[in-house]
């Protein structure tokens, strides 16, 4: 009983920092069409300033970190997204390659390849006992903030102008231009909202792994990628479950699969995510891709 | 001989590129060892991204997991040729197994291609990009598996002590192979129908045409000659580990093929050797260089960088690559010669006959106070209820010389046009006439080319479509496209995003859903489950909401029921009377004459004829010309 408890607990935890990062990438994809590798590189970024900002003040590490993180975000979309804004879909995967690979090149010319430890939310490590349960008190923050950070994002999306307007980019970039919302201001907005996000994640990910290297933004990168995926690419609900149902079958391989076939969960999973996309190609909640010129 | 020169244009592109690749190895074999180490790696590349250019150039679908199939064929080629000695020694799980070092290749990609037949056959099925987001996850598997299936990859260590058996001449073959391959591959029936799918999937898919299996095909071709570049590179190392198969090599490979331009053969072999070049030089940079007294410390990771930061900008400034995804062809290099030649003669006399050229272009433009009266047509006196809101009496809107279009291709010649405050102004003309193009110009979608566009007598050209909409242009689009995930509720407060003042928002609001009386039923439902003729009825309503000064109608009646059409041009009809400025493009001429007061013909992107609605009526030639005769209400079109 105990045993299954932690399981659902690693389950969620795992699935609320992979949710963080599949809304990130879901987001942009669904107001400009972008896939964005460099999400991952975001979440490096947010593990750096971690490690070089050593303030004894938590709060003020933490929030430097999101602060930090959205401004790259803004910067990526500056310098490089919105001049490539509008064309084909491959030409912006391909961007978000480069810009992903550069500032991946750039830590590794700047602080090293090496891995460096970020003290982070130390204080979490600890569990909580429960009659006969015993808790990690950082799965419980971890899926107590990204509850907050989700129900945050959809009154967002639901009650403000600005996520109303951000929602009718995403439905249909056309229309929205022709209403008159500001399309610099909702993509810079949804990148800023992206950058929260991976700023979050960073901070997780980082308590979890304790670990911040240049290349360490392909996890999360690849855990939304699957997980938008598996939820169908444009639908944000889908990405969420996405995330969790990710999060729930690695956990669940961890734990059930032999110990010699352990180091290849990662083939495992991969091997259900495209058994999944045989049965439903659009992904659980996708929809067929809209037209999305201009 | 004729015959033979003949052939030779019409495949000269892979002669050149072949003969590249000779003479690469030629080079390789003059030159210091070092030389030729970067040499043999060059040509592994070429042989690399020919291989993902199969796949990738001719189906649009970027693939981030190739590297996985070079790394299948460069462990089962070590596996197959490194010594029974040593595999004993240091693998002893090893197959004992020992094959010659180019059998040892193919066997590699034959391997490679099993594997690319098993993931692809799910992935294929999926759309383009949801495919290239299942190669990158690929890529992690590979990486993955290698890393830990110690038995048999030697874990994250690697493998060693494979006999360097990749000579430059056989690595030259095995590249012509790949560029014959790649060759002959794309002039096939099967390519030509992957290629005609790569701009739009979704048209292909929508005319039932499955593209599934053609991509299939070329994506274990591709993988093959992937596997092919994998086998060598084992043979030319000797020692190699996981890390030489995942992100870092993906990127510099499609960095190669993007650079170089992914959509030709031609582009993906240029951009594997000059990129090659590239990295070459910056990798002796990162060991540090002397630059006379100067030492530039190494820098570790430079290379990367410099290869990011080359990718980058070719995606910002020429997205198809150097080539622009054209094949080297016989005419190109008669071009390039004749342009050559040209410049020559230019820098020895001089430029003569520049001025010329600047004297036969347009005259210069007017100061804008001249062009408020954009044309002397005769304008009907103006209906309905109008009080000027600038002090001149000029028209609301009045598009001058206006041309332009999309990429190459003109669609739009000299219009002159005009809309005044309080009217109603019908585009009529035949399908592809330019009447669409007129209002997206308006708009600011289009690329303009010349003349000018103001509103007020002021100039709306260039400016970004949102700003056009925010100054009081608004537009009921074809198709309605009402943002069916909304509520009603939604997209009608939406129509108002572009009103700089805020207030008399709700009050609006009650009069268009007093006008609107379905709207109000369905207000807080699903904007998408209302019927066609309700979705208009939104279109317009939400239009209506930015209180535009002008309102452009795209084709309002296509697609709806004749009972429909008569609701939505009686509403329109309304709107009219209480003195709304519209245009309004339509293919039903005789609705649309009916409505409007004044009239413009479009024949192919020009304007053929204009005046009021009852001339151009009476006018039976005009009509029976550019209209196709007058369809009664209700045909539609």
């Amino acid at each position: 009983m105990a045993g299954l408890v932690q399981l659902v607990l690693d389950a969620l935890s795992l699935g609320s920092v992979y949710a963080l990062f599949a809304l990130g990438v879901g987001l942009l994809f669904g107001v400009m069409s972008l896939i964005n590798f460099a999400h991952g590189e975001l979440v490096m970024a947010g593990g750096y300033v971690l490690v070089f900002i050593t303030v004894p003040n938590t709060a003020i590490r933490i929030g430097a970190a999101v602060f930090i993180v959205v401004l790259l975000a803004l910067a990526t979309e500056r310098v490089a997204f919105r001049r490539v804004r509008g064309a084909a879909i491959e030409t912006l995967l391909v961007t978000s390659f480069a810009v992903s690979f550069f500032l991946q090149s750039l830590a590794v010319v700047t602080v090293g390849a090496l891995p460096r430890s970020v003290g982070i939310l130390e204080g979490l490590r600890g569990r909580i006992v429960i009659g006969d349960i015993a808790v990690r008190r950082l799965d419980l923050v971890s899926i107590g903030v990204t509850a907050v950070l989700l129900l945050s994002l959809v009154l967002f999306l639901s009650r403000t102008l600005f996520g109303l307007q951000m929602r009718a980019a995403a439905e249909d970039f056309f229309v929205a231009r022709i209403l008159g919302i500001n399309a610099n201001r909702v993509i810079a907005g949804a990148f800023a909202i992206s950058g929260v996000l991976a700023g979050v994640g960073a901070i997780l990910f980082s308590a979890q792994t304790g670990l911040v290297h240049p290349a360490i933004g392909l996890t999360p990168v690849l855990a939304a990628f699957i997980a938008v995926i598996i939820g169908g690419l444009g639908s944000l609900p889908g990405s969420v479950l996405g995330a969790y149902l990710l999060g729930a079958t690695s956990v669940a391989l961890q734990a059930g699969l032999p110990l010699g076939l352990r180091s290849f969960r990662d083939a495992l999973v991969f091997l259900v995510v495209v058994i999944i996309l045989v049965a439903k190609p659009d992904g659980i909640m996708g929809a067929r891709l809209q037209n999305r010129t201009v | 001989m004729r015959r033979t020169a003949l052939v030779a244009r019409a495949h000269f592109a892979p002669l050149v590129l072949s003969a590249g690749a000779v003479l690469l190895a030629g080079y390789g074999a003059i030159a210091s060892n070092a030389v030729r180490t970067s040499v043999l790696s060059a040509l592994i590349s070429a042989i690399l991204v020919v291989g993902m250019y199969i796949f990738i150039g001719n189906s649009g679908v970027f693939s981030f997991g190739h590297i996985g199939f070079m790394a299948i064929g460069a462990y089962a080629t070590a596996i197959l040729v490194i010594p029974e000695s040593t595999k004993s020694a240091l693998f002893p799980s090893l197959p004992g197994i020992t094959l010659p070092a180019h059998v040892a290749v193919a066997v590699g990609a034959l391997l490679a291609a099993l594997v690319a037949v098993l993931i692809g056959t799910p992935l294929m099925q999926l759309s383009g990009i949801v495919a290239s987001l299942g190669t990158f996850a690929f890529l992690n598997i590979t990486f993955n598996v290698a890393s830990n299936w110690e038995s048999v990859t030697g874990g994250s260590t690697g493998l060693a002590g494979v006999p360097r058996a990749a000579t430059l001449p056989g690595t030259a073959a095995w590249a012509i192979l790949a560029i014959v391959s790649a060759w002959l591959f794309q002039q096939t029936r099967l390519c030509l129908r992957l290629r005609g799918s790569r701009d739009d999937e979704d048209a292909a898919r929508a005319l039932g045409i499955g593209i599934s299996w053609e991509r299939l095909v070329s994506f274990v071709l591709s993988a093959a000659v992937t596997g092919v570049a994998g086998g060598l590179f084992a043979l030319a190392f000797g020692t190699f580990n996981p890390s030489a198969f995942f992100v870092a090599a993906t990127f510099l490979a499609i960095a190669m093929l993007v650079v170089g331009g992914r959509l030709s053969l031609t582009g993906a072999f240029t951009g594997a050797v000059l990129l090659s070049l590239l990295s070459l030089l910056l990798r002796q940079v990162e060991d540090g260089i002397a630059l006379g007294i100067i030492r530039v410390p190494p820098v570790r990771g430079l290379q990367q960088v410099g290869v990011a930061v080359v990718l980058v900008v070719v995606l910002l400034i020429r997205p198809r690559g150097i080539t622009n995804g054209a094949e080297l062809t016989w005419s190109t290099v008669v071009r390039m010669r004749a342009w050559i030649k040209a410049r020559l003669r230019i820098g020895s006399s001089a430029e003569p006959a520049r001025g010329d050229v600047r004297v036969a272009a347009r005259p210069a433009p007017e100061s804008v106070g001249d062009r408020v009266r954009p044309h002397g047509s005769s304008r009907p006196s103006s209906t309905g209820s109008t009080t000027a809101t600038t002090g001149d009496a000029g028209p609301l809107l009045a598009v001058s010389q206006l041309s332009g279009g999309y990429g190459e291709l003109k669609a739009i010649r000299g219009i002159e046009l005009s809309v005044d405050d309080g009217e109603v102004v019908a585009l009529l003309g035949p399908n592809g006439a330019g009447k669409t193009t007129i209002l997206r110009a308006i708009l600011g979608f289009l690329h303009v080319t010349g003349g000018d566009i103001l509103l007020d007598g002021r100039s709306i050209l260039g400016m970004a479509p949102d700003r056009v909409a925010r100054s009081g242009i608004g537009l009921v689009p074809e198709g309605r496209r009402i943002l069916g995930s909304l509520t009603v509720a939604e997209n009608l407060r939406l129509g108002a995003a572009a009103r700089r003042s805020r207030e008399g928002i709700e009050a609006d609001l009650e009069s268009i859903l007093d006008r609107f009386p379905v709207l109000r039923r369905y207000y807080r439902g699903s904007a998408g489950t209302l019927s066609g003729g309700e979705q208009q009825q939104l279109a317009v309503a939400r239009a209506l909401m930015a209180r535009p000064r002008l309102l452009l109608l795209d084709e309002p009646s296509l697609g709806l029921a004749p009972v429909l059409t008569a609701t939505v041009f009686g509403i329109l009809g309304d709107l009219k009377r209480e003195g709304v400025t519209m245009l309004i493009v339509e293919q039903n001429a005789e609705l649309a004459l009916e409505l409007a007061d004044r009239g413009y013909v479009l024949q192919t992107g020009r304007i053929v004829g204009h005046g009021s609605s009852d001339r151009l009526r009476a006018d039976r030639d005009l009509a029976d010309a550019y209209l196709g005769g007058l369809p009664g209400p209700g045909d539609g079109s």
